[in-house]
């Protein structure tokens, strides 16, 4: 492949990748105050991380690209750009168009800890993107630094030779001028065409409430200069550019972007759905004929149910999922009525923590109160006719009989642990329906494990699971590789003889008598005893396989009330009914929320 | 302000045991006798502060509980009634209540108290197995508990109302039906048989919490409540409220003022009040209640005010638990039956085989007055939505 010419040579457009808590926050935070970009009195800790959500977990889920100014020992003074990346699996497509807009990546590997499941998966994207590695050992001032072992892994990792790795500090910026320095000498310039018809690539976006969708871009051809009309590649829409401009810490306006720039766009969009990651923007004057190459639109890999757990709250969801749909394209959700839950939405996501940010938000900025039904991923049917059809609510499935076969997304997982833990590990797989495929050492502490697995299998519990076989050592990444057939059937769960739709699951057959039995057991612990015994049954198709009861409620009164107790009882009954109302009514059986809960926790032989 | 037809119940605390009970959760203190006197000067004080602060509503029941009320002189307790009277008039008075503990009120006290004009005793018995009255850390025994109520007899109480307790670890039904047969064997007038309760803060609750005692459970708890009422139903007690039984017109007058979620003063350390829209309670802190009251101060801890919806709430919880049930129009005064059957038509759907309705009034049936709890925290989800439009 040739190589498009260079067209700023001053600038260098760069990432951090790293495995959680390796340090990238904090090496930023330390690149900005170096370059001056951010004073130290106004450095406020991990400057880059501004959402609430993402303080608490430790975790990026927006990138926020920044510029700084370096003057390298050349004489000269450089452009840098950093652009952040998304820390999750769930979010890889983001992190791979974060990549496509650099032409260089640090990748940051603890000291103490080595290399991680992310630090690989993290890698193998940036030599994908042909991106040249900068490899640091961050934390160098730990006590427990292991130095040597941690170097092995790294060069095993990405063949790198042992003088090319840097040791640094984040904490106390042993290596960051270094780091700087190298940056400079060894990430090439932007490549693109500057003379071209304009290309950019969307990396992200944003929404503002007053400017609207607000695109991050990287300029790879051309130049886009303000109130000209854009056009994109993923859809027929024109705008109007209204501002383009470059990031500080806040965005500063300029005349026009040009090619190796990295700031965004506004154009009184008011979606971000006409903003899709890894679309080009061109210009509609005289637009480039081709877009640039790995658009793909953002699929949802994980759908549950979103109940309002009042009813009267299912307009304010509805409005609450809009909102936040507006700052993230990747959620999807349309109406749905379940039988026991009443309105409520059927939502897809990027991955089970993309979920739990969504629910969190929703019930923490918009005061929602939810059930969410249990997770599932999206199953590819093949009825006996021929037909094919794609089920992501188990509700859906269609009757047995109707059908030819049903595939399963499937996943590459990667896991990494330290070798005493190999044993548990493999265990854990299996019993996920892991199929083995490699093992491989990459240092004396380190061994990488190769397994394919059906993603609804990960999308549970896996990761806890995976904590506590290797005591919190053991860490793992994956990809999607296509869908698999698999022996899968639909389990309901009936209480008091009635289908409780929001119950039901889809499961492997070999693992239906056990989920099945763990199911009842553990809803027979949260469904309180009711006026008549409550039969809970676990059926697949017209056959029960498993069986519980709760007994029926036998006393229910306050032996003592006297003029000292009214007011307590009174409060206590109050409390009463306030749970009650948060119930869900099923025939004659009132579901406490808990039970839909507990549905995602249950695994087979719990 | 109620009006001046309403009458009123008025209830003193004396907060002095000689012993703790392992499952007591009543505001008491022991080995306070110094105390005695400038309680009953205290109490003097708060209910002329109440009274100038405007109680009203005709005092028909007089209820000095505890606590061990007995534990006071004749003396002292005459000193309060005369001041009762004068602060809130007495003439009206058709009961006057004491309780008394088996083996800590003896004769010639007795006797002190029905020459004050009290004409009902409440004997807190609780059991008559030895080693259950150990367990339950009651200081007398079986006998204490005939003597005491011969005397009581022999004092000229011919209204005396006696306690027991049922559920408690260790018990057997054979044991609790024994005690029940040798109370009836005493003809009281009123039988008071509670479940022992696990209330926070107590020593049983305690021992339950840490495992080292497991309470008898529901289907036993359930069983004897069911014996409870066969078996005191057959020697002519009505079960007139969920713990308490009476011969026809020995119901308890004071108790039923609660019940009925009509007015009562409350006076003393911990002590409840109602007036009819606002309730109130003391504090539960002999020392701080004295402290209050001899600087001229009401002693409550705290208050409220009911809304609509509390109201409805509480004659929900508590018309339930009574025999005569609940009146419709009491929980809105222009409701009629058919107003009432369409707003709580799936609770009366569901609980169909529990309750009774007719006359006006809402009753448990004998299926229904073990689940009273339950059934009225489901019609109190109906009445939550009742009361905002009433707002
Ligand atoms: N001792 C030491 N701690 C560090 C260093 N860099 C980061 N940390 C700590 O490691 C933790 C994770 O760092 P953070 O930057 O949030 O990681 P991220 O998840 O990769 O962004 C934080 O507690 C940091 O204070 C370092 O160089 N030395
Ligand atoms: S049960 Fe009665 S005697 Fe026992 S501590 Fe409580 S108030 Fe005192």
């Amino acid at each position: 492949m040739v190589k498009p010419p260079v067209c700023n040579p001053n600038a260098r457009n760069f990432c951090i990748i790293a495995h959680i808590d390796h340090g990238k926050s904090t090496l930023a935070d330390r690149l900005l105050e170096t370059t001056h970009t951010v004073s130290s009195k106004d450095m406020q800790k991990q400057v880059l991380d501004d959402m609430d959500l993402e303080r608490e977990r430790g975790i990026t889920i927006k990138s926020h690209p920044i510029r700084m100014e370096y003057s390298h020992t050349d004489g000269r003074t450089y452009t840098l750009n950093l652009i952040d990346t998304p820390g999750h699996v769930d979010f890889t497509y983001e992190v791979s168009r974060s990549l496509a807009a650099c032409e260089g990546a640090l990748l940051l590997v603890d000291a103490s800890q080595g290399v991680e499941a992310q630090t690989v998966s993290n890698a193998f994207l940036a030599m994908e993107h042909d991106l040249h590695i900068i490899p640091v050992i961050n934390k160098a001032d730990l006590p427990n630094a292991m130095l040597e072992d941690v170097t092995a892994q790294i060069v095993d990792l990405i063949g790198c030779s042992e003088d090319e790795i840097i040791t640094a500090s984040a904490k106390t910026g042993q290596g960051v001028d270094q780091i700087l320095a190298t940056i400079i000498d060894r990430i090439p310039p932007p490549r693109g065409d500057g003379a071209g018809p304009a290309r950019a690539l969307i990396f992200d976006s944003t929404y503002d409430s007053f400017r609207g969708a607000i695109a991050y871009i990287r300029i790879i051809d051309g130049e886009l200069p303000k109130r000209q009309s854009a056009s994109f590649f993923a859809h027929d829409r024109d705008y109007e550019i209204d501002e383009v401009g470059i990031f500080r810490l806040k965005r500063e306006p300029r005349e026009k972007l040009v090619a190796g720039d990295v700031g965004y766009l506004i154009a009184g969009i008011k979606d971000v759905k006409f903003l899709q990651v890894g679309d080009t923007i061109t210009l509609s004057r005289s637009p480039a004929r081709e877009p640039l190459a790995g658009y793909k639109p953002i699929k949802p890999m994980v759908f549950a149910g979103l109940y309002p757990v009042s009813t009267d709250d299912f307009e304010n969801l509805r409005t609450s999922l809009d909102k936040l749909r507006l700052n993230d394209a990747s959620l999807a959700y349309i109406p749905e009525t379940s039988v026991a839950l009443g309105f409520g939405f059927r939502c897809g996501f990027l991955g089970l923590l993309h979920m739990e940010i969504i629910q969190e938000r929703l019930e923490r900025e918009f005061n929602l109160n939810l059930i969410t039904t249990s997770p599932n991923v999206e199953y590819e049917v093949v009825t006996k006719d021929g037909g094919a059809i794609t089920v992501d609510s188990p509700v859906d499935m269609p009757h047995p009989g109707s059908m030819q076969e049903i595939r399963e997304p499937y996943i590459a997982a990667e896991i990494i642990t330290p070798p005493e833990y190999l044993g548990g590990v493999m265990k854990l797989c299996q019993e996920k329906r892991g199929a083995y495929k490699d093992t491989h050492y990459m240092s004396a502490n380190k061994v990488q494990l190769k397994y394919e697995m059906p993603l609804a299998e990960v999308i549970y519990d896996f990761f806890d699971r995976l904590k506590s076989v290797s005591r919190g050592y053991a860490s793992y990444d994956y990809e999607l590789i296509g869908t698999r057939p698999g022996a899968l059937k639909r389990l309901d769960i009936m209480i008091a003889g009635e289908i409780v739709d929001a119950l039901s699951i889809v499961v492997h057959t070999d693992h239906a008598a056990a989920h099945g039995r763990s199911l009842c057991k553990k809803l027979k612990e949260v469904i309180h005893r009711q006026q008549f015994e409550v039969p809970i049954q676990a059926a697949m198709g017209s056959r029960i396989i498993a069986r519980e009861t709760v007994k029926a409620l036998r006393k229910n009164v306050t032996a003592k009330c006297y003029g000292g107790d009214i007011t307590r009882k009174r409060k206590l009954l109050e409390r009463q009914k306030e749970g009650k109302k948060r119930m869900k009514q099923v025939g004659q059986v009132e579901i406490p929320q808990e039970a839909f809960l507990s549905i995602m926790k249950v695994e087979p032989g719990d | 302000m109620p009006q001046t037809t309403t009458t009123s119940g008025q209830y003193i605390h004396i907060p002095f045991c000689i012993a703790k009970c392992s499952y007591c959760d009543f505001y008491s203190v022991t080995d306070r006798s110094d105390t005695f006197d400038r309680l009953v000067a205290a109490l003097q004080v708060e209910m002329e502060l109440r009274a100038a602060a405007g109680f009203s509503g005709l005092v028909d029941t007089v209820y000095i509980g505890g606590g061990t009320p007995s534990l006071l002189e004749p003396r002292q307790l005459g000193t309060l009634i005369d001041a009762l009277d004068r602060a809130v008039g007495l003439e009206a008075v058709r009961e006057f209540t004491v309780e008394a503990n088996p083996g800590e009120a003896p004769p010639d006290k007795l006797h002190g108290f029905r020459q004050l004009g009290m004409n009902r005793l409440s004997l807190g018995m609780q059991s008559f197995q030895p080693d259950l009255l150990r367990f339950l850390g009651r200081i007398h025994n079986p006998e204490d508990n005939l003597r005491t109520f011969e005397a009581a007899r022999g004092a000229g109480f011919d209204n005396i109302s006696v306690d027991l307790i049922y559920n408690i670890p260790g018990q057997s039904i054979q044991t609790w039906t024994a005690d029940l047969r040798t109370v009836i064997g005493l003809a009281p007038e009123h039988i008071s048989a509670y479940s022992l309760t696990v209330e926070k803060g107590t020593p049983l609750h305690q021992a339950v919490e840490q495992g080292d005692l497991s309470m008898p459970g529901d289907d036993l708890d359930a069983d004897m409540f069911a014996a409870t009422r066969d078996i005191l139903g057959a020697a002519g007690y009505r079960p007139y409220e969920t713990s308490n039984f009476a011969r026809p017109g020995r119901e308890c007058r004071h108790n039923l003022h609660y019940w009925r979620i009509e007015p009562y003063m409350g006076l003393g350390p911990s002590a409840h009040g109602f007036d009819g829209q606002r309730r109130y309670w003391n504090m539960a802190d002999l020392d701080k209640y004295l402290d209050l009251v001899e600087a001229g101060a009401i002693p409550e801890a705290g208050s409220e005010r009911l809304t609509p919806e509390q109201r409805q709430n509480e004659r929900l919880a508590f018309g339930l638990r009574l025999e005569e049930g609940l009146k419709i129009r009491s929980i809105q005064p222009d409701m009629t039956t058919e107003m009432f059957i369409e707003r709580y038509s799936r609770q009366l759907r569901k609980w169909s085989h529990c309750l009774e309705l007719s006359g006006g009034r809402l009753r448990t049936t004998a299926n229904g007055a073990i689940l009273a709890d339950a059934i009225a925290a489901d019609f109190m989800t109906e009445s939550a939505a009742a009361g905002q439009t009433d707002d």
